[in-house]
């Protein structure tokens, strides 16, 4: 009886994994928002001249049509088209999109029916030495960017090693991997210069992998002074920063190019640990009378 | 003993909570930056999303997102009313309900987080010869509603609200926003992010002071009571809706001993008198997280059982309580050993 019963309890934790891979297959996630979509409320509000800030090229978020286009728009670089990366599964070949622009503009259109997720979309310089590149985030679900991330663009290429997740992204006082490469190959020992609509310049070194570690300066305005973002409900003001790299070769032109986004203030902006420890006692004391062992009564005895 | 004869329900149960609170918590660190994000976003299980590193998504993230920011501001834009707003909310709804049909109620008692957390605190209550407070029939149905209330007016009404734009925007997640479980996943990775109350406006400062107040509650109580969160978490609730689809239940046969037995209610967790007063399907009550216990203690027969499908995954047996009761008592106190006889001391 107590192995029967035992050799049956077996099934409960094989029902349970079985049920979690199931999960694996579907694209179950249907949330309109993400990680990106605070960029994409407080884009919508983007100037649509070249910034001030910086001399290197950016590509800025436009209007957005709707949700399944993302208007782009090139900034201080003459090209001529944009290249579309979507989100591909490991066993899917890498693909790439090439869109032209018009008055320096293009559409980003999610892929397929509606698969979703980060797409890297890049422009080049006509004369190919200059580079440009951002991320465009669609709220539906769709592959890991992994293997979209692997694959290297021709050429000097400054790209995310991983991307933000869902309450997970590029935040002051955070460090983030960036990867150097030239043609496919790790670069090490480039400087990367990170530069903010704030103002803050830094500039950081590659490692052997070509791995190079971004920490984002916490260099916004005090709340009060900060512009009111417009638009959307993800209300949270964040600041521009471009990543620059430039590769100089004996032979041959200059090589340049860059990545830029957006940044949010620090973890701790606007939040109060000691307040929120202070409560968290509160409801420890609330609920201490729970666990005082009472004395038995003397008429018990 | 041979190995597997130690091997209970209660201690099978404890191994796959253990095992997915490590999962659960530090599974992107582990398996994989995106792992959230590809496994599933619908999780029936309080899995927080604000855990940098979790390895799967509690199912209310998208639903308050979508009911929020498609269904509520959809109404708002006054666009028709099509399929179209609420195919989201249906598709997390659906995808919930693929994993709970086969599992049912068992994601609170063997998967969720903050509910194996609750346990492990009631443990060490135990250790250090805390009370058992026990909520009994009269209060325990003061108690019961109070997840509705938590379902309906956090999942729903208030993003819904916060869509219409008449509710401020921290009200869009509202239930996350003072889910203790958002504490203690992210404090267990490091990070006491989300333990800090925002300051930014009134909402925020008392969603936050509501969240942080919750946890220090939570973490104390349970020393004392079993599973306290659980009897308000809108996931029971939105399991409790859909319990009858599931392949996984409980079942119980009426007995001639049970009118004067009630060790199953001494059992459970979240103090259900009704398996101990009913049987058949008014015994699996809304509130039972198929956790076992019940089953485990019942010193009958085949009277309680956990099925799935037609088949008894575990089925009462008088053999099975006799051993269970020599290690703890159904409190989850444990048992006293007998003392052992000094040596060449007779009766």
């Amino acid at each position: 009886m107590f192995f029967s019963v035992r050799a049956r309890l077996c099934v409960l934790p094989l029902a349970i994994a079985a049920t979690l891979s199931t999960a694996h297959a579907e694209d179950i996630q249907a949330s309109e928002s993400g990680p990106g979509a605070a960029e994409d409320a407080h884009a919508h509000h983007q100037h649509t001249t070249q910034a001030s800030w910086t001399e290197q090229p950016l590509l800025n978020k436009a209007h957005n049509a709707n949700r399944r286009v993302k208007l782009l728009r090139v900034d201080g670089l003459a090209a001529s088209q944009l290249t579309v990366q979507p989100p591909t599964a490991a066993d899917e070949p890498t693909q790439m999109e090439q869109i032209p622009l018009k008055d320096g503009k293009a559409g980003v259109r999610v892929r397929g029916k509606r698969q979703g997720g980060w797409y890297r979309v890049s422009a080049r310089s006509d004369d190919g030495n200059s580079r440009i590149g951002t991320l465009v985030y669609f709220g539906n679900p769709g592959p890991a960017p992994r293997h979209m991330l692997e694959a290297s663009l021709e050429g000097l290429d400054l790209s995310p090693a991983i991307l933000p997740t869902e309450h997970q992204n590029y935040r002051a006082g955070e460090t983030w991997p960036f990867l150097v490469r030239m043609d496919g190959e790790p670069l090490a020992g480039q400087a990367v210069r990170l530069e903010t609509s704030a103002g803050t310049a830094r500039t950081f070194v590659s490692n052997g992998q070509g791995l190079v570690q971004v920490s984002f300066p916490d260099d916004f305005p005090p709340p009060e002074q900060r512009e009111k973002p417009q638009g959307g409900h993800h209300h949270r003001f964040s600041q521009q920063f471009v990543l620059s790299t430039r590769l100089e070769p004996n032979l041959g032109p200059a090589q340049q190019s860059s990545f830029n986004y957006q940044y949010r203030p620090g973890a701790y902006d606007q939040k109060n640990l000691w307040l929120g420890g202070g409560f968290a006692l509160l409801g420890m004391l609330a609920a201490a009378p729970l666990v005082r062992q009472r004395k038995p009564k003397e008429s018990a005895k | 003993m041979k190995l597997w004869q130690t091997i209970t329900l209660s201690r099978m149960r404890l191994g796959v909570q253990l095992l997915m609170l490590v999962f659960l918590l530090y599974g992107a660190s582990i398996l994989g930056h995106y792992l959230a994000d590809r496994v599933s976003g619908a999780l029936p299980a309080l899995a927080c999303a604000y855990d940098k590193q979790t390895g799967d998504h509690c199912v209310l993230v998208p639903l308050q997102h979508q009911v929020h920011h498609q269904i509520g501001e959809g109404l708002v834009r006054l666009q028709e009313l099509t399929v179209k707003m609420f195919i989201p909310a249906l598709f997390t709804l659906l995808t919930f309900l693929v994993m709970f049909v086969v599992l049912n109620k068992a994601f609170c008692g063997w998967i969720c987080p903050l509910g194996t957390v609750q346990e492990l605190m009631y443990r060490l209550g135990r250790r250090f010869g805390r009370p058992v407070k026990r909520l009994m029939p009269g209060k325990v149905e003061k108690v019961r509603p109070a997840k509705w209330f938590m379902l309906v007016g956090l999942v729903f009404a208030l993003p819904l609200a916060t869509g219409l734009g008449v509710a401020p925007h921290a009200a869009g997640d509202a239930f996350c926003e003072v889910c203790p479980s958002r504490v203690m996943t992210t404090l267990a990775t490091g990070d006491a992010e989300q333990l800090a109350v925002n300051t930014s406006g009134w909402a925020e400062l008392a969603f936050g002071a509501i969240r942080s107040f919750l946890f220090g509650f939570i973490i104390i109580a349970a020393l004392a009571v079993r599973q306290p969160f659980c009897r308000i978490c809108p996931m029971l609730a939105l399991h409790a809706s859909f319990r009858r689809l599931s392949l996984t239940r409980l079942t119980k046969k009426p007995h001639e001993r049970c009118e004067k037995c009630g060790i199953c209610h001494k059992a459970c967790p979240m103090d259900i008198h009704e398996i101990w007063q009913k049987d058949g399907s008014k015994a699996f009550h809304e509130d039972c997280i198929l956790c076992g216990r019940c089953a485990e203690y019942c010193p009958d027969d085949g009277v309680i059982a956990i099925k799935f499908g037609p088949l008894a995954v575990f089925e009462s047996s008088r053999d099975y309580y006799k051993g269970r009761v020599k290690t703890e008592k159904p409190d989850g106190n444990r048992a006293r050993r007998k003392a052992l006889k000094p040596r060449g001391e007779s009766r």
